[in-house]
């Protein structure tokens, strides 16, 4: 049976000029709409003869456009010309305002959207429309609220660059509805006799329809102009008190409920892609998406050292930064750091709702969401998991159909315990025993966890290992401790120290003979002072060399009891240790915590100072030491060890002398210097002394070769997105008919465009998603797909032209 | 000066760290000796002549005994222009004064020893830092012995201790004594990598490694490859200790990082269990936030001025962070330095031109009685030139001599006074607490600029050719045509007419109250380098610093060498106005440029001049005096 036509319905009293802006604009768009709608114009006994004359010659010469005029003999109100209306039309409705316009696709893409199952009402979004309404930005930018405002540039806008998630809300916004039959019939009409002034009507029948289990979407791709507050007058602010109070009380948990959701602002998101697209990247910039496991203002090695490193990307990349908000259990916070054509970077910050759960779960399903949405909002080249912490492991799941090459950054040993630390009971390094009787020990009195949990998220990451590309380590041995529990294909493995967070051309980086020959020893203890960093072995060696000269000093924050004898020096800031290790005759670091390092900053920063190292021989600071010769290396067991060994440096000071000399001259290239490195992980270039180069490497041909081959994996990643989206829209109820425009061919051209191809594999594509594009007609998977293998089979016949291999696996759509 | 002449015989080995020792002692006994002798001595069972040489470093320095002339088994480092003659089983003595270093040593490799013992303790390392890997072999194989010797030496190359335990270890050249295999040799030894060289050795070593967690295993195969394969170290998968895999065309280098990869971890052997660790303990951490030295209360600092210098800026910070400290300084003119009291004070603190026979006498007698007493060195004492050489007082550096120790107003100038044989320490002027505090106060009450403000601290009068002040007078004269909304400060304590057009945005000022100078968003200090070097007065720019205004100064600076200016702050040429234009204008990019570089240079001028860094520095200099007067 078909559907009975659309009846869009247009309540008039009055505003001439904006009755006919309305109208035309109206009759402007039937051509291009495929929805079959007809336009009911009720006039509620306007002043004066002048609308109706306009009503009657538009009748007359609206085109093609079926138009029916009716006149109420008396005003009745506007609740009440819309339920004549209601009771007017056959099917659905669009209850649209007098003072708005219309765009281009406007009520093709509502009645989409109201296609869905079990909805009552979809509003467009809109410069004046309570929570419909665009961000002062947007408006800003098309002067919607100026007197020449740029309507359809604006609708182009939103369409071109909304994210079409169509957010649920508790209630339609008036202005422009639709609201369907079905709706209609379930809950009737709008309550004339409560709210026959006008204002809350609305909300009340949606609030009635919500309570029938119906829904209430906002179509975010859609724009409609609405002038706004016309309609009443100077009785707005009246009649809108008395409407809240009547809707309060028909609805009493209406007012908690628009507060959560202003507060949680279901178009936060949408909102959030259309600012930032105001001010687009500049093209041809790769845009990375970096994962970070820190809350803003939270200070660590990995912030520092993360925030350098993005500052040195940003001179090629643009970089959107997905990190936990500020408050446990609440948000993520996205930035986005680009450059969009103003010289310094453009920053950005929006939250995204999705509850950071931070307690121990496999799959957090907020970071989850959160990912989800923000992969959902751009088109990224590459994303880098700076640390997953925090993230739980949903990001290993969530990527795994991330077309782009993924990095995940180990700085800590996460993945291999949820017991990052390592260390048993709080007391040693564990080693990742073989035995899980330890783990069964350990985890209940460290992390509240058993076994069972370890096995399982032991399984979930073995499962996940294949999502990441590149497996970076700041260390031999922190990829050496990771392998202990999975197996990492060699090929993926990359190691990148992570260089210097703080300026290593110091004046203090000198050797000064007299300090190391001439003065008592000093033996700093940098970091936090407690058992994980070793302050245990610390204090038994204050007190151990109390009174013989040698002294023992803290420098930072303190969280457990010191020895008496320890000299302590209170937090301090890393940027300037090394002077403060100089005012303090400090000639030794030492550093003999049971944690084991991935890389070690507080060495780093020692030898930027000038200072050799005491250090455990276990992960990246022994290995340090002993590759650099800038220190010595002790078992943190062993406190008699480390005191036999300090007391021989304070006999033989030459030692000392020999490593102070290797800790002055070792290289600490800079975090910038790690850079370019990144930037080929991003790239997908993966490690260059892995890849096997072709015959004659880098010669013309070869390289030619190489991008034909890069086509065409790409072609075959598009044609895989192509063929999920063709096969998502066909299953939804009413098929293919209508759907929203932008969303798979923007993605599909972008993502296509910045792989690079070119020609005619590119005009395919285009051609291809322009069917997508135009919805017009049930688009048949196959006809789609074969455009998409045509474009294929002729890059892959262009490669072949080259002598490429014919047997490649990617050019076989 | 010519180098000193190493005698050496043809294929004896003398460690670097010998030889270092060596060169010390020569430089410790300047004049006093012609040379030093190393003695040929054996090695230990299981110990390289490295280790040999690390173990006989710690004799202490001063146990040197004379060597008579004549032939010595051993090495000589000699003063150029003595009497030294080698041949193949030791040195030939001349004349001079020769002393025998029983902390240095030198070893013949060719050396053959009798069947192999089990390893002494001393075959290990004394400063753990270069892996030990032992080369384990229970059946006799003259090949693989020796195999292990030629890479067993070239890993000691490569800064890792080979040993090799062998049942009959080869001829030839051992930089390291073979010892017997044996778990007593495993125990002495511990080693962080064994590489089993036959199935048996494989067999007993996790015997006799225990329970020792951190050794692992590399077995030897029989491939004549140059392999090395790692082996999975994976839960459900590990061979026990085993990790790798080698054959016996491994070059030393591969294996030196395979040896060094293996000590990382992680360990083979799961922990020992000791028990839970409890929560914190219940005394509460003592987050205090000043260095705290081991200072006894009665401690009595007396310092001794002579006429005309009175207790200055330096005296009166020194004081007061040593009363923060408990101790006290008291100040006596010169006519009371032979009082029984200043006699008898734990540290004297000495000032003059030199020459002053009582102060003279006061050092000498104190040292006589092993009391410290420290010469001060201020602005008066220096001169310096124009090259940047430092030229001190004769009479000055004598009283230093005789005194044995002397404070230096900075860099410069204790590299100076050491040059000269006086052991020297830089102590710069202090903040007082009080000052601190204030200077912290008035940071904190005042609110951020509105408008960007540049400070300019002339340090004197407008100097003739000075090329620096010309070329900031030039910047700050851009800077001022270039933005609507800037402001200069000129601070010129003495009054004269600062380098630069006037303009309407600039004034000059005489004074500057803390909450004045804090109103700044930067400061340039072009006072003579060489002046500020000889007074050792940083305060201009540590106040200005501790009110969070950043300090732009010119390259070499002593606020530079101090640590107290950032990098960024530092004018590359200051003869040239773009170079200084281009340091303010990173500077004075946008309010939040400004706010970092304040922040960063507070936390600087806090390090150093804030209590916690001048409470380090007192601790530093009273452990650096009681040294100097130990027995």
């Amino acid at each position: 049976m078909s559907r009975p036509p659309v009846t869009v319905v247009v309540p008039v009293h009055g505003g001439l000029d904006d009755v006919r802006r309305c109208l035309e604009s109206v009759a402007r768009h039937h051509p291009t709409t495929s929805t079959p709608f007809g336009l009911l114009v009720i006039d509620d006994a306007s002043p004066g003869p002048e609308v109706r004359a306009l009503l009657e010659a538009f009748a007359r010469d609206a085109g093609g456009l079926p138009v029916e005029v009716l006149c109420n003999e008396r005003n009745l109100g506007f609740v009440a010309t819309c339920n004549r209306g209601f009771a007017h039309a056959p099917g659905d409705v669009v209850l649209l305002n007098s003072d708005t316009v219309v765009t281009a696709g406007w009520l093709d893409r509502l009645a989409s959207a109201a296609a869905g199952p079990m909805v009552a009402t979809v509003t467009p979004l809109t410069n004046s429309g309570s929570i419909c309404t665009l961000p002062a930005g947007v408006v800003a930018a098309f002067d919607l609220a100026g007197p020449r405002p740029r309507i359809d540039e604006c609708a182009a806008f939103v369409a071109e660059h909304s994210l079409a998630r169509r957010p649920e809300v508790i209630t339609g916004v008036g202005f422009c509805m639709y609201v369907t039959r079905a709706a209609l019939d379930a809950v009737g009409y709008f309550d004339a006799e409560r709210f026959g002034a006008g204002y809350g009507e609305e909300v009340d029948f949606c609030l009635r329809a919500s309570a029938a289990g119906f829904r209430h979407l906002v179509e975010d791709s859609t724009y409609v102009h609405h002038r706004g507050a016309v309609s009443f007058g100077s009785r707005r602010a009246e009649l809108l008190a008395r409407s809240s109070e009547l809707i309060h009380r028909r609805h009493p948990g209406f007012r908690a409920a628009n507060r959560r959701e202003r507060a949680e602002d279901p178009l936060r998101v949408s909102f959030a892609a259309l600012e930032l697209a105001l001010e687009p990247r500049r093209p041809g910039r790769p845009h990375v998406l970096q994962v970070l496991h820190a809350r803003p203002g939270e200070i660590g090695g990995t912030q520092n050292h993360f925030t350098r490193l993005v500052d040195a990307l940003l001179e090629e990349t643009d970089v959107s930064v997905l990190q936990p908000a500020e408050t446990p259990g609440q948000d993520f916070l996205l930035t986005t750091i680009w450059d969009t054509g103003r010289g310094a970077p453009t920053r950005r910050e929006h939250l995204i709702p999705a509850r950071c759960d931070d307690g121990g779960a496999i799959d957090d399903p907020g970071a989850e969401s959160a990912l989800r949405t923000v992969l959902d909002m751009f088109e990224f080249d590459a994303v880098h998991i700076q640390n997953i912490f925090r993230h739980s492991l949903a990001p290993l799941k969530v990527l795994a159909g991330f077309p782009g090459p993924v990095s995940c950054s180990v700085r800590d040993l996460y993945l291999a315990c949820p017991h990052h630390w390592l260390l048993y009971r709080n007391t040693q390094s564990c080693g990742i025993p073989e035995d899980l009787s330890y783990c069964a020990t350990c985890l209940p009195e460290t992390r509240g966890l058993d076994l069972t949990y370890l096995e399982r998220f032991r399984r979930t990451v073995a499962d996940r290992l294949g999502t990441v590309d590149h497996w970076v380590f700041a260390s031999q041995s922190a990829a050496d401790f990771l392998a202990r529990v999975y197996e990492l294909p060699p090929g993926r493995v990359e190691v990148i120290e992570h260089g210097a967070i703080i300026d290593t051309q110091r004046p203090t980086r000198v050797v000064d003979e007299s300090l190391v020959l001439d003065e008592p020893l000093r033996v700093a203890h940098v970091g936090i002072g407690w058992s994980k960093k070793g302050l245990p072995a610390v204090n038994a060696l204050a007190d151990a060399f109390a009174g013989t000269g040698v002294e023992f000093h803290h420098f930072g924050e303190l969280r457990e009891a010191v020895s008496e004898h320890l000299h302590v020096h209170g937090r301090y800031d890393n940027d300037v240790l090394p002077e403060l290790l100089d005012r303090a005759g400090i000639q030794v670091v030492l550093l003999p915590g049971p944690f084991v390092e991935t890389f070690g900053h507080v060495l780093t920063e020692a030898l930027a100072a000038g200072r050799p190292v005491i250090g455990s021989r276990w992960g990246a600071l022994g290995e340090r030491i002993r590759r650099l010769g800038v220190g010595w290396t002790v078992d943190p067991e062993d406190v008699d060890g480390m005191r036999a060994l300090v007391e021989r440096l304070d006999r033989c000071r030459l030692e000392v002398l020999r490593a102070t000399r290797r800790a002055v001259e070792a290289e600490l290239p800079p975090v910038e210097a790690t850079a370019p490195r990144y930037a080929a992980l991003y790239r997908g270039d993966g490690s260059p002394s892995r890849r096997a180069r072709g015959a004659g490497g880098g010669s013309d041909v070869d390289e030619e070769a190489e991008r034909l081959r890069r086509e065409l994996r790409a072609m075959a990643v598009a044609y895989r997105q192509l063929q999920l989206e063709v096969a998502a829209r066909g299953a939804a109820p009413g098929g293919a008919r209508g759907g929203p425009a932008a969303p798979p061919w923007r993605r599909l051209r972008r993502s296509v465009a910045r792989r690079g191809l070119r020609g005619t594999a590119v005009a395919a594509v285009r051609r291809a998603s322009s069917v997508m594009r135009a919805g017009r007609s049930h688009v048949a998977r196959e006809g789609v797909a074969s455009a998409v293998r045509r474009a294929a089979g002729r890059a892959r016949r262009a490669w072949r032209g080259r002598g490429g291999d014919p047997a490649t696996r990617a050019s076989s759509p | 000066m010519p180098p000193p002449v190493l005698a050496l015989p043809e294929g004896w080995v003398l460690d670097e760290a010998a030889r270092a020792r060596m060169e010390h002692q020569l430089s410790r006994l300047a004049g006093s000796c012609s040379g030093v002798v190393a003695p040929l001595v054996p090695l230990a069972p299981g110990a390289s002549h490295r280790v040999a040489a690390e173990w006989r470093a710690l004799e202490p320095l001063d146990r040197v005994g004379p060597a008579g002339r004549g032939p010595v088994a051993g090495a000589v480092l000699a003063r150029p222009g003595t009497a030294v003659r080698v041949h193949d089983d030791g040195v030939d003595l001349g004349p001079g004064v020769w002393v025998l270093d029983p902390g240095a040593a030198v070893h013949d490799p060719w050396r053959s020893y009798a069947g192999p013992e089990d390893a002494s303790p001393e075959g290990r390392p004394p400063f753990p830092w270069r892996p030990v890997v032992l080369f384990l072999g229970t059946e006799d194989d003259p090949d693989l012995a020796d195999w292990c010797r030629v890479v067993g030496n070239g890993l000691l190359a490569l800064d890792v201790e080979a040993r090799i335990a062998v049942p009959a270890p080869t001829g030839g050249l051992h930089l390291t004594r073979p010892c017997a295999p044996s778990a007593a040799t495993v125990a002495a030894l511990a080693p962080d990598v064994v590489v089993a060289l036959d199935p048996r050795a494989l067999e007993v070593v996790p015997e006799w490694l225990g329970d020792d967690r951190s050794a692992v295993v590399v077995e030897m195969t029989q491939h004549t490859s140059a392999l090395v394969e790692t082996v999975p170290w994976r839960i459900g998968v590990a061979r026990g200790r085993v990790r790798a895999r080698i054959g016996r065309g491994v070059r030393p280098p591969q294996l030196a990082d395979l040896v060094r990869r293996c000590c990382a971890g992680p360990q083979p052997l799961p922990p020992r269990d000791r028990g839970r660790r409890e929560g914190p303990p219940t005394r509460p951490p003592r987050d205090r936030s000043r260095a705290r030295g081991a200072l006894d209360p009665d401690l009595r600092i007396v310092a001794v001025a002579a006429p005309g210098r009175d207790a200055d800026a330096r005296l009166l910070g020194l004081a007061d962070h040593v009363a923060a400290f408990g101790g006290r300084v008291e100040v006596r003119g010169p006519e009371h330095a032979l009082d029984a009291e200043v006699l008898d004070a734990d540290v004297v603190v000495v000032r003059g031109p030199g020459g002053t026979d009582p102060l003279h006498d006061l050092a000498a007698r104190r040292r006589a009685r092993g009391r410290a007493t420290v010469v001060d060195v201020v602005a008066d004492d220096v001169r310096i030139d124009r090259d940047g050489r430092v030229h001190l007082a004769g009479a000055l550096v004598e009283l230093a001599r005789v005194a044995g120790a002397a404070t230096a107003p900075g860099r410069a100038v204790r590299d100076a006074l050491v040059a000269l044989g006086v052991r020297s320490l830089v102590l710069p002027v202090l903040l007082p607490r009080a000052r601190v505090e204030e200077l912290a106060a008035a940071r904190s009450s005042g609110a951020p600029p509105a408008a960007p403000v540049v400070g300019w601290r002339t340090g004197g009068p407008a100097r003739e050719g000075d090329g620096e002040g010309a070329a900031l007078g030039a910047a700050l004269a851009d800077l001022l045509a270039a933005r609507d909304d800037l402001r200069v400060e000129v601070l010129d304590g003495d009054g004269g007419a600062p380098a630069g057009p006037a303009h309407r945005r600039r004034t000059v000022r005489t004074a500057l109250a803390p909450a004045d100078l804090a109103a700044w968003s930067v400061q340039c200090w072009t006072a003579p380098a060489a002046e500020v070097a000889r007074r050792g007065d940083l305060r201009p720019a540590a106040e200005a610093q501790l009110l969070g205004v950043p300090t732009v100064v010119a390259r070499g600076h002593p606020a530079v060498d101090d640590g107290l200016v950032a990098g960024a702050l530092v004018v590359g040429d200051p003869q040239d106005p773009a170079a200084w234009r281009r340091v303010l204008d990173a500077v004075l990019a946008s309010p939040d440029a400004r706010s970092a570089r304040a922040a960063e240079a507070a936390a600087r001028a806090d390090a150093r001049y804030g209590p916690v860094g001048a409470g380090a520095l007192v601790n530093r200099l009273l452990g650096w005096i009681a040294r100097g007067t130990a027995p």
